[in-house]
């Protein structure tokens, strides 16, 4: 038996777990953890497809970003070199600034989008 | 592995799961059929557990503790509501405390009303401090 006054014993008790766990503060503490918990849960549930839409729009975004202003770079050099040929191959020059620019593209997006978690 | 959830008036739940999650106070938990032994005190949240036909369910417990001996899971909790799916769990919640709190003024009206009726009993037999 420990040698402490009463009042020193029940001292150790929580504040805010005092006397019957069902009391109206405790409730409207366990309401509040339960609605924030599936409030979560739910946003979960939503962001799983989302991901994956939104990931595969990410990807898709990026590739095309890319893709498309090489693609237009080098059709239009093409169109060129043989309408006005040259000593410099408009083609090849097109279709590195058109990748040029849609790498510089694609990494400031991903600039704007990265800032998120920051 | 089977999941009894025990409160002080009735075993709420009593069925075999696959899979249990709950929250102790230093995070989520998740419990299979052959994990070891465990004990653990639950903070008051969401209690998920997966049935034999992979649904989901979720119960909303006050509190409690749980205890894995083998193949039983026992939850022993003050407080606890079965939700139907999670969009529903909080007005459940918020239903049955509305319940508990209008049994509660009940209760103490009729207690006010007995002390009243009793104190009216002791004046009208003229008990005085002489007795």
């Amino acid at each position: 038996m420990s040698e402490l006054p009463p009042e020193q014993e029940n001292g150790s008790e929580m504040p805010g777990k005092q006397g019957h766990p069902l009391h109206l503060h405790n409730r409207s503490q366990i309401e509040k953890r339960i609605a924030s918990q599936e409030a979560r849960k739910l946003k979960a549930r939503e962001e799983k497809h989302h991901t994956i839409w939104f990931g595969l729009g990410m990807f898709g975004l990026i590739g095309w970003s890319v893709a498309i202003p090489a693609v237009i770079g080098a059709l239009g050099g093409m169109w060129i070199d043989s309408r006005w040929p040259s000593r410099y191959s408009w083609s090849l020059m097109l279709l590195i600034g058109g990748i040029t620019l849609g790498c510089f593209n694609a990494w400031k997006w991903l600039h704007k989008e990265g800032n998120v978690d920051r | 592995m089977n999941l009894k959830v025990l409160l002080p008036t009735e075993i709420l739940v009593d069925q075999s799961v696959s899979k249990v999650i709950a929250e102790a106070e230093n995070g989520s938990f998740c419990l299979l059929p052959r994990h070891v032994d465990f004990l653990s005190a639950l903070l008051p949240g969401i209690l998920t557990f997966v049935d034999d036909q992979n649904l989901e369910h979720y119960l909303g417990i006050g509190g409690g503790i749980l205890t894995k001996t083998g193949s039983e899971v026992r939850v022993s909790t003050i407080y606890a509501v079965q939700g139907e799916d999670l969009g529903t769990l909080r007005q459940q919640v918020t239903a049955q405390f509305e319940a508990i709190n209008e049994r509660e003024r009940t209760v103490r009206s009729a207690i006010a009303r007995l002390e009243a009726d009793i104190l009216r009993h002791f004046v009208k037999q003229g008990i005085t401090a002489d007795v």
